[in-house]
Protein backbone atom coordinates (compact mmCIF):
# COMPACT_ATOMS: atom_id res chain seq x y z
CA UNK A 1 0.00 0.00 0.00
CA UNK A 2 2.92 2.34 0.54
CA UNK A 3 3.19 2.56 -3.19
CA UNK A 4 0.01 4.59 -3.24
CA UNK A 5 0.52 6.78 -0.25
CA UNK A 6 0.42 10.43 -1.04
CA UNK A 7 0.79 13.66 0.75
CA UNK A 8 -2.41 14.45 2.52
CA UNK A 9 -2.27 18.14 1.79
CA UNK A 10 -4.01 19.15 -1.36
CA UNK A 11 -2.90 22.07 -3.46
CA UNK A 12 0.48 20.55 -4.16
CA UNK A 13 -0.66 19.39 -7.55
CA UNK A 14 2.46 20.63 -9.34
CA UNK A 15 4.54 18.61 -6.98
CA UNK A 16 2.33 15.60 -7.48
CA UNK A 17 2.56 15.88 -11.22
CA UNK A 18 6.32 16.08 -10.95
CA UNK A 19 6.33 13.04 -8.71
CA UNK A 20 4.20 11.18 -11.19
CA UNK A 21 6.44 12.12 -14.07
CA UNK A 22 9.46 10.77 -12.29
CA UNK A 23 7.82 7.52 -11.38
CA UNK A 24 5.46 7.34 -14.32
CA UNK A 25 3.45 5.01 -12.22
CA UNK A 26 -0.09 4.56 -13.47
CA UNK A 27 -2.38 3.48 -10.66
CA UNK A 28 -4.74 1.85 -13.12
CA UNK A 29 -1.97 -0.46 -14.28
CA UNK A 30 -1.14 -1.56 -10.74
CA UNK A 31 -4.62 -2.94 -10.12
CA UNK A 32 -4.96 -6.73 -10.17
CA UNK A 33 -6.40 -8.02 -13.43
CA UNK A 34 -9.60 -9.24 -11.77
CA UNK A 35 -10.38 -5.73 -10.56
CA UNK A 36 -9.78 -4.26 -14.01
CA UNK A 37 -12.22 -6.88 -15.31
CA UNK A 38 -14.76 -5.66 -12.76
CA UNK A 39 -14.33 -2.12 -14.06
CA UNK A 40 -14.75 -3.33 -17.63
CA UNK A 41 -17.98 -5.06 -16.57
CA UNK A 42 -19.58 -1.62 -16.50
CA UNK A 43 -18.65 -0.73 -20.07
CA UNK A 44 -20.22 -1.74 -23.34
CA UNK A 45 -18.01 -3.95 -25.46
CA UNK A 46 -17.98 -1.28 -28.16
CA UNK A 47 -16.79 1.29 -25.62
CA UNK A 48 -13.99 -1.06 -24.57
CA UNK A 49 -13.01 -1.52 -28.21
CA UNK A 50 -12.93 2.19 -28.93
CA UNK A 51 -11.47 3.52 -25.67
CA UNK A 52 -9.23 0.79 -24.29
CA UNK A 53 -7.73 -1.00 -27.29
CA UNK A 54 -4.22 0.29 -28.07
CA UNK A 55 -3.78 2.44 -24.96
CA UNK A 56 -0.71 0.45 -23.98
CA UNK A 57 0.51 -3.13 -24.13
CA UNK A 58 -0.60 -4.15 -20.66
CA UNK A 59 -4.15 -2.90 -21.24
CA UNK A 60 -4.25 -4.69 -24.60
CA UNK A 61 -3.18 -7.87 -22.81
CA UNK A 62 -5.87 -7.44 -20.15
CA UNK A 63 -8.59 -6.50 -22.61
CA UNK A 64 -7.74 -9.36 -24.95
CA UNK A 65 -8.24 -11.89 -22.16
CA UNK A 66 -11.43 -10.29 -20.82
CA UNK A 67 -14.22 -12.85 -21.36
CA UNK A 68 -16.90 -10.54 -22.74
CA UNK A 69 -14.40 -8.99 -25.13
CA UNK A 70 -13.09 -12.35 -26.26
CA UNK A 71 -16.61 -13.29 -27.28
CA UNK A 72 -16.86 -10.24 -29.48
CA UNK A 73 -16.48 -11.74 -32.92
CA UNK A 74 -19.36 -10.03 -34.66
CA UNK A 75 -20.27 -6.43 -34.29
CA UNK A 76 -23.34 -4.84 -35.80
CA UNK A 77 -23.46 -1.08 -35.60
CA UNK A 78 -26.36 -0.61 -37.97
CA UNK A 79 -28.61 0.88 -35.33
CA UNK A 80 -26.11 3.24 -33.78
CA UNK A 81 -25.49 6.81 -34.80
CA UNK A 82 -21.92 6.94 -35.95
CA UNK A 83 -20.12 10.08 -36.96
CA UNK A 84 -17.06 10.05 -39.18
CA UNK A 85 -15.10 10.62 -35.98
CA UNK A 86 -16.65 7.46 -34.55
CA UNK A 87 -15.68 5.51 -37.65
CA UNK A 88 -12.14 6.75 -37.26
CA UNK A 89 -11.97 5.70 -33.60
CA UNK A 90 -13.42 2.32 -34.49
CA UNK A 91 -10.93 1.89 -37.32
CA UNK A 92 -8.03 2.70 -35.01
CA UNK A 93 -9.30 0.14 -32.52
CA UNK A 94 -9.50 -2.57 -35.17
CA UNK A 95 -5.74 -2.52 -35.41
CA UNK A 96 -4.24 -5.22 -33.17
CA UNK A 97 -7.72 -6.59 -32.55
CA UNK A 98 -7.70 -10.33 -32.95
CA UNK A 99 -11.24 -11.13 -31.97
CA UNK A 100 -13.58 -9.23 -34.26
CA UNK A 101 -14.17 -11.14 -37.48
CA UNK A 102 -17.42 -9.64 -38.77
CA UNK A 103 -18.36 -5.99 -38.88
CA UNK A 104 -21.70 -4.72 -40.12
CA UNK A 105 -22.46 -1.03 -40.47
CA UNK A 106 -25.64 -0.58 -42.51
CA UNK A 107 -27.88 2.42 -43.10
CA UNK A 108 -25.31 4.96 -42.00
CA UNK A 109 -23.81 7.94 -43.74
CA UNK A 110 -20.33 6.51 -44.21
CA UNK A 111 -18.78 8.65 -46.93
CA UNK A 112 -15.46 8.37 -48.72
CA UNK A 113 -13.65 9.69 -45.66
CA UNK A 114 -15.17 7.03 -43.42
CA UNK A 115 -14.36 4.47 -46.09
CA UNK A 116 -10.78 5.69 -46.01
CA UNK A 117 -10.51 5.02 -42.26
CA UNK A 118 -12.01 1.55 -42.59
CA UNK A 119 -9.89 0.71 -45.62
CA UNK A 120 -6.82 1.81 -43.72
CA UNK A 121 -7.71 -0.52 -40.84
CA UNK A 122 -7.97 -3.39 -43.32
CA UNK A 123 -4.66 -2.45 -44.90
CA UNK A 124 -2.75 -3.87 -41.96
CA UNK A 125 -3.45 -6.66 -39.53
CA UNK A 126 -7.07 -7.13 -38.58
CA UNK A 127 -8.98 -10.32 -37.98
CA UNK A 128 -11.95 -9.14 -40.04
CA UNK A 129 -13.19 -11.64 -42.58
CA UNK A 130 -16.58 -10.07 -43.24
CA UNK A 131 -17.31 -6.42 -43.80
CA UNK A 132 -20.84 -5.36 -44.58
CA UNK A 133 -21.37 -1.71 -45.52
CA UNK A 134 -24.75 -2.10 -47.20
CA UNK A 135 -26.50 1.21 -47.80
CA UNK A 136 -23.89 3.85 -47.12
CA UNK A 137 -22.40 6.64 -49.25
CA UNK A 138 -18.81 5.63 -49.92
CA UNK A 139 -19.02 6.50 -53.64
CA UNK A 140 -16.30 5.99 -56.26
CA UNK A 141 -13.63 7.48 -54.05
CA UNK A 142 -14.50 5.14 -51.20
CA UNK A 143 -14.41 2.26 -53.66
CA UNK A 144 -10.91 3.35 -54.63
CA UNK A 145 -9.77 3.22 -50.99
CA UNK A 146 -11.11 -0.29 -50.61
CA UNK A 147 -9.50 -1.26 -53.91
CA UNK A 148 -6.09 -0.21 -52.57
CA UNK A 149 -6.65 -2.25 -49.45
CA UNK A 150 -7.93 -5.31 -51.32
CA UNK A 151 -4.63 -5.62 -53.13
CA UNK A 152 -2.88 -6.28 -49.81
CA UNK A 153 -5.45 -7.67 -47.42
CA UNK A 154 -5.23 -11.42 -46.89
CA UNK A 155 -8.07 -11.93 -44.41
CA UNK A 156 -11.27 -10.53 -45.88
CA UNK A 157 -13.47 -13.10 -47.59
CA UNK A 158 -16.78 -11.23 -47.81
CA UNK A 159 -17.29 -7.61 -48.78
CA UNK A 160 -20.68 -6.02 -49.17
CA UNK A 161 -20.67 -2.60 -50.85
CA UNK A 162 -24.25 -2.81 -51.99
CA UNK A 163 -26.12 0.48 -52.39
CA UNK A 164 -23.15 2.80 -52.06
CA UNK A 165 -23.40 5.17 -55.07
CA UNK A 166 -20.60 3.42 -56.95
CA UNK A 167 -20.39 3.94 -60.72
CA UNK A 168 -18.26 2.19 -63.32
CA UNK A 169 -15.40 4.44 -62.29
CA UNK A 170 -15.34 2.95 -58.80
CA UNK A 171 -16.02 -0.51 -60.19
CA UNK A 172 -12.85 -0.22 -62.25
CA UNK A 173 -10.71 0.21 -59.11
CA UNK A 174 -12.34 -2.72 -57.35
CA UNK A 175 -12.21 -4.99 -60.40
CA UNK A 176 -8.53 -4.25 -60.98
CA UNK A 177 -7.70 -4.84 -57.32
CA UNK A 178 -9.33 -8.25 -57.47
CA UNK A 179 -6.81 -9.32 -60.08
CA UNK A 180 -4.24 -9.28 -57.25
CA UNK A 181 -6.44 -10.35 -54.34
CA UNK A 182 -6.45 -14.05 -53.52
CA UNK A 183 -8.77 -14.25 -50.53
CA UNK A 184 -12.06 -12.49 -51.30
CA UNK A 185 -14.75 -15.01 -52.11
CA UNK A 186 -17.93 -12.97 -52.05
CA UNK A 187 -18.40 -9.49 -53.42
CA UNK A 188 -21.78 -7.81 -53.32
CA UNK A 189 -21.76 -4.60 -55.28
CA UNK A 190 -25.44 -4.62 -56.23
CA UNK A 191 -27.73 -1.57 -56.21
CA UNK A 192 -25.14 0.81 -57.57
CA UNK A 193 -24.90 2.58 -60.92
CA UNK A 194 -22.41 0.36 -62.74
CA UNK A 195 -22.96 0.28 -66.53
CA UNK A 196 -21.47 -1.77 -69.38
CA UNK A 197 -18.02 -0.23 -68.86
CA UNK A 198 -17.92 -1.53 -65.29
CA UNK A 199 -19.10 -4.91 -66.55
CA UNK A 200 -16.12 -4.98 -68.88
CA UNK A 201 -13.70 -4.41 -65.99
CA UNK A 202 -15.27 -7.22 -64.01
CA UNK A 203 -15.19 -9.45 -67.09
CA UNK A 204 -11.43 -8.84 -67.36
CA UNK A 205 -11.06 -9.68 -63.70
CA UNK A 206 -12.96 -12.92 -64.08
CA UNK A 207 -10.43 -14.03 -66.65
CA UNK A 208 -7.55 -13.86 -64.18
CA UNK A 209 -9.12 -14.09 -60.70
CA UNK A 210 -9.67 -17.71 -59.71
CA UNK A 211 -10.79 -17.11 -56.14
CA UNK A 212 -14.10 -15.26 -56.29
CA UNK A 213 -17.09 -17.55 -55.82
CA UNK A 214 -19.99 -15.12 -55.69
CA UNK A 215 -20.38 -11.83 -57.52
CA UNK A 216 -23.58 -9.85 -57.14
CA UNK A 217 -24.09 -7.13 -59.75
CA UNK A 218 -27.88 -7.08 -59.60
CA UNK A 219 -29.77 -3.79 -59.84
CA UNK A 220 -27.11 -1.94 -61.77
CA UNK A 221 -27.22 -0.63 -65.35
CA UNK A 222 -25.18 -3.30 -67.13
CA UNK A 223 -27.45 -3.58 -70.19
CA UNK A 224 -27.06 -6.12 -73.01
CA UNK A 225 -23.54 -4.94 -73.77
CA UNK A 226 -22.44 -5.46 -70.17
CA UNK A 227 -23.95 -8.93 -70.24
CA UNK A 228 -21.94 -9.75 -73.32
CA UNK A 229 -18.70 -8.72 -71.62
CA UNK A 230 -19.47 -10.78 -68.53
CA UNK A 231 -20.42 -13.83 -70.57
CA UNK A 232 -17.09 -13.60 -72.36
CA UNK A 233 -15.24 -13.28 -69.07
CA UNK A 234 -16.94 -16.39 -67.75
CA UNK A 235 -15.47 -18.47 -70.53
CA UNK A 236 -12.08 -18.19 -68.87
CA UNK A 237 -13.18 -18.46 -65.27
CA UNK A 238 -13.16 -21.73 -63.33
CA UNK A 239 -14.35 -20.75 -59.87
CA UNK A 240 -17.34 -18.42 -59.89
CA UNK A 241 -20.47 -20.34 -58.98
CA UNK A 242 -22.93 -17.54 -58.49
CA UNK A 243 -23.28 -14.47 -60.64
CA UNK A 244 -26.31 -12.33 -59.99
CA UNK A 245 -27.19 -9.91 -62.78
CA UNK A 246 -30.91 -9.60 -62.23
CA UNK A 247 -32.61 -6.29 -62.96
CA UNK A 248 -29.97 -4.89 -65.25
CA UNK A 249 -32.04 -4.15 -68.34
CA UNK A 250 -30.52 -7.10 -70.19
CA UNK A 251 -33.43 -7.74 -72.57
CA UNK A 252 -33.60 -10.96 -74.49
CA UNK A 253 -30.37 -10.45 -76.36
CA UNK A 254 -28.31 -10.06 -73.16
CA UNK A 255 -29.70 -13.26 -71.72
CA UNK A 256 -28.87 -15.03 -74.93
CA UNK A 257 -25.13 -14.52 -74.43
CA UNK A 258 -25.35 -16.36 -71.16
CA UNK A 259 -27.49 -19.11 -72.52
CA UNK A 260 -24.82 -19.83 -75.09
CA UNK A 261 -22.16 -19.96 -72.38
CA UNK A 262 -24.27 -21.99 -70.01
CA UNK A 263 -24.95 -24.56 -72.66
CA UNK A 264 -21.26 -25.37 -72.60
CA UNK A 265 -20.83 -25.53 -68.83
CA UNK A 266 -24.20 -26.45 -67.39
CA UNK A 267 -25.14 -26.19 -63.72
CA UNK A 268 -22.21 -24.06 -62.69
CA UNK A 269 -23.65 -20.60 -62.82
CA UNK A 270 -26.94 -19.50 -61.40
CA UNK A 271 -28.15 -16.27 -62.80
CA UNK B 1 -26.10 -7.43 19.55
CA UNK B 2 -26.68 -3.84 18.53
CA UNK B 3 -24.24 -1.40 19.96
CA UNK B 4 -21.39 -3.89 20.23
CA UNK B 5 -18.14 -2.51 19.00
CA UNK B 6 -14.96 -3.99 17.66
CA UNK B 7 -11.57 -2.46 17.16
CA UNK B 8 -10.01 -2.25 13.70
CA UNK B 9 -6.34 -1.43 13.39
CA UNK B 10 -4.84 0.13 10.28
CA UNK B 11 -1.35 -0.65 9.04
CA UNK B 12 -0.01 2.56 10.52
CA UNK B 13 -1.14 1.59 13.98
CA UNK B 14 -4.30 3.66 14.51
CA UNK B 15 -7.25 1.87 16.08
CA UNK B 16 -10.89 2.57 15.24
CA UNK B 17 -13.96 1.56 17.26
CA UNK B 18 -16.67 0.40 14.91
CA UNK B 19 -20.17 -1.05 15.39
CA UNK B 20 -20.09 -4.77 14.71
CA UNK B 21 -23.01 -4.53 12.31
CA UNK B 22 -21.24 -1.84 10.30
CA UNK B 23 -17.97 -3.75 10.24
CA UNK B 24 -19.75 -6.89 9.07
CA UNK B 25 -20.45 -5.29 5.69
CA UNK B 26 -16.91 -6.43 5.09
CA UNK B 27 -17.18 -10.13 4.32
CA UNK B 28 -13.55 -10.48 5.33
CA UNK B 29 -14.18 -9.12 8.84
CA UNK B 30 -17.45 -11.03 9.12
CA UNK B 31 -15.61 -14.28 8.39
CA UNK B 32 -12.92 -13.44 10.91
CA UNK B 33 -15.52 -12.81 13.60
CA UNK B 34 -17.64 -15.84 12.87
CA UNK B 35 -15.21 -18.51 11.79
CA UNK B 36 -12.31 -17.62 13.96
CA UNK B 37 -14.55 -16.98 16.94
CA UNK B 38 -12.87 -13.74 17.87
CA UNK B 39 -14.34 -12.17 20.95
CA UNK B 40 -15.64 -8.79 20.09
CA UNK B 41 -14.71 -6.78 23.14
CA UNK B 42 -11.07 -7.42 23.68
CA UNK B 43 -9.38 -8.26 20.44
CA UNK B 44 -8.13 -5.85 17.84
CA UNK B 45 -8.54 -6.87 14.23
CA UNK B 46 -5.40 -5.89 12.33
CA UNK B 47 -5.87 -4.80 8.72
CA UNK B 48 -2.31 -4.80 7.36
CA UNK B 49 -3.40 -3.77 3.85
CA UNK B 50 -5.25 -0.58 4.77
CA UNK B 51 -3.88 2.72 6.06
CA UNK B 52 -5.65 5.06 8.47
CA UNK B 53 -6.84 7.62 5.93
CA UNK B 54 -8.43 4.96 3.73
CA UNK B 55 -9.83 2.99 6.65
CA UNK B 56 -11.50 6.18 7.87
CA UNK B 57 -13.12 6.62 4.44
CA UNK B 58 -14.21 2.99 4.34
CA UNK B 59 -15.82 3.27 7.79
CA UNK B 60 -17.53 6.49 6.70
CA UNK B 61 -18.96 4.71 3.64
CA UNK B 62 -20.02 1.63 5.60
CA UNK B 63 -21.71 3.76 8.25
CA UNK B 64 -23.77 5.61 5.64
CA UNK B 65 -24.73 2.34 3.92
CA UNK B 66 -25.38 0.27 7.06
CA UNK B 67 -29.09 -0.15 6.34
CA UNK B 68 -28.72 -1.00 2.65
CA UNK B 69 -30.18 -4.30 1.47
CA UNK B 70 -27.44 -6.76 0.49
CA UNK B 71 -26.35 -6.20 -3.12
CA UNK B 72 -27.73 -8.72 -5.65
CA UNK B 73 -25.59 -11.49 -7.03
CA UNK B 74 -23.90 -10.83 -10.36
CA UNK B 75 -24.75 -12.46 -13.62
CA UNK B 76 -21.72 -13.72 -15.44
CA UNK B 77 -20.84 -12.17 -18.77
CA UNK B 78 -23.42 -9.47 -18.59
CA UNK B 79 -22.94 -5.81 -18.92
CA UNK B 80 -23.80 -4.04 -15.71
CA UNK B 81 -25.69 -0.85 -15.22
CA UNK B 82 -23.47 2.20 -15.24
CA UNK B 83 -25.89 4.98 -14.52
CA UNK B 84 -27.03 4.73 -10.93
CA UNK B 85 -24.50 6.13 -8.52
CA UNK B 86 -26.30 7.82 -5.64
CA UNK B 87 -25.52 11.48 -5.13
CA UNK B 88 -24.09 10.72 -1.67
CA UNK B 89 -21.65 8.23 -3.25
CA UNK B 90 -20.79 10.70 -6.00
CA UNK B 91 -19.84 13.30 -3.40
CA UNK B 92 -18.05 10.68 -1.31
CA UNK B 93 -15.93 9.69 -4.32
CA UNK B 94 -14.90 13.20 -5.29
CA UNK B 95 -11.34 12.37 -4.30
CA UNK B 96 -7.99 12.28 -6.04
CA UNK B 97 -7.16 9.25 -8.15
CA UNK B 98 -4.73 7.87 -5.58
CA UNK B 99 -7.47 7.72 -2.94
CA UNK B 100 -9.96 6.27 -5.40
CA UNK B 101 -7.65 3.41 -6.36
CA UNK B 102 -6.72 2.79 -2.74
CA UNK B 103 -10.43 2.55 -1.93
CA UNK B 104 -10.84 -0.01 -4.70
CA UNK B 105 -8.01 -2.12 -3.31
CA UNK B 106 -9.31 -1.77 0.24
CA UNK B 107 -12.86 -2.69 -0.83
CA UNK B 108 -11.44 -5.70 -2.61
CA UNK B 109 -9.33 -6.78 0.36
CA UNK B 110 -12.12 -6.23 2.87
CA UNK B 111 -14.62 -7.76 0.45
CA UNK B 112 -17.21 -4.98 0.63
CA UNK B 113 -19.17 -5.59 -2.53
CA UNK B 114 -21.19 -2.36 -2.54
CA UNK B 115 -18.11 -0.19 -2.18
CA UNK B 116 -16.18 -2.15 -4.79
CA UNK B 117 -19.10 -1.82 -7.21
CA UNK B 118 -19.46 1.92 -6.84
CA UNK B 119 -15.72 2.63 -7.07
CA UNK B 120 -15.33 0.42 -10.16
CA UNK B 121 -18.32 2.21 -11.69
CA UNK B 122 -16.64 5.53 -11.05
CA UNK B 123 -13.51 4.41 -12.90
CA UNK B 124 -15.65 3.00 -15.74
CA UNK B 125 -17.25 6.44 -16.06
CA UNK B 126 -13.77 7.93 -16.41
CA UNK B 127 -13.12 5.57 -19.35
CA UNK B 128 -16.38 5.74 -21.25
CA UNK B 129 -16.33 7.79 -24.44
CA UNK B 130 -12.63 8.66 -24.27
CA UNK B 131 -10.01 8.05 -26.94
CA UNK B 132 -6.95 5.93 -26.09
CA UNK B 133 -4.86 9.13 -25.95
CA UNK B 134 -7.27 10.68 -23.45
CA UNK B 135 -7.16 7.46 -21.40
CA UNK B 136 -3.37 7.68 -21.27
CA UNK B 137 -3.53 11.25 -20.01
CA UNK B 138 -6.34 10.52 -17.58
CA UNK B 139 -4.57 7.58 -15.94
CA UNK B 140 -0.98 8.63 -16.48
CA UNK B 141 -0.21 5.70 -18.77
CA UNK B 142 2.85 5.63 -20.97
CA UNK B 143 2.37 4.72 -24.60
CA UNK B 144 4.70 1.74 -24.76
CA UNK B 145 4.23 0.60 -28.33
CA UNK B 146 7.59 0.16 -29.96
CA UNK B 147 8.98 2.68 -32.44
CA UNK B 148 8.36 0.13 -35.21
CA UNK B 149 4.71 -0.05 -34.29
CA UNK B 150 4.49 3.73 -34.12
CA UNK B 151 6.25 3.92 -37.46
CA UNK B 152 3.66 1.62 -38.92
CA UNK B 153 0.88 3.89 -37.71
CA UNK B 154 2.65 6.87 -39.25
CA UNK B 155 3.11 5.03 -42.51
CA UNK B 156 -0.56 4.26 -42.60
CA UNK B 157 -1.33 7.93 -42.25
CA UNK B 158 1.00 8.84 -45.09
CA UNK B 159 -0.61 6.23 -47.23
CA UNK B 160 -3.95 7.84 -46.59
CA UNK B 161 -2.81 11.39 -47.11
CA UNK B 162 -1.54 10.61 -50.59
CA UNK B 163 -5.07 10.07 -51.73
Amino acid sequence: MNLFRRKRKSGTSAEEILLNDIQFQSLLLTLPVEIVYQILDYLQVVDILISMQNVCKRINAIVNTYPRYKMLDELNLSFCTLSCDGIQKLSNALRHNRTLTALTINYQQIDSEGAQHLARALYYETALTTLNLYNNQIGDQGAEFFAITLQYNKMLTTLNLSSNSISSKGAKFIANALKRNKTLKTLDISVNSIDFKGAKYFADTLKSNQHLIMLDLSLNHLGPEGAEHLATGLKYNQTLTLLNIKYNGLEAIGSLYFQNELAKIPSRIKL
Amino acid sequence: MAGNKIKLQSNDGDTFDVDVEIAKQSATIKTMLEDLGMSEEDDVIPLPNVNSAILKKVIQWATHHKDDPPPPEDDENREKNLSDISSWDQDFLKVDQGTLFELILAANYLDIKGLLDVTCKTVANMIKGRTPEEIRRQFNIKNDFTPQEEEQIKKENEWCEEK
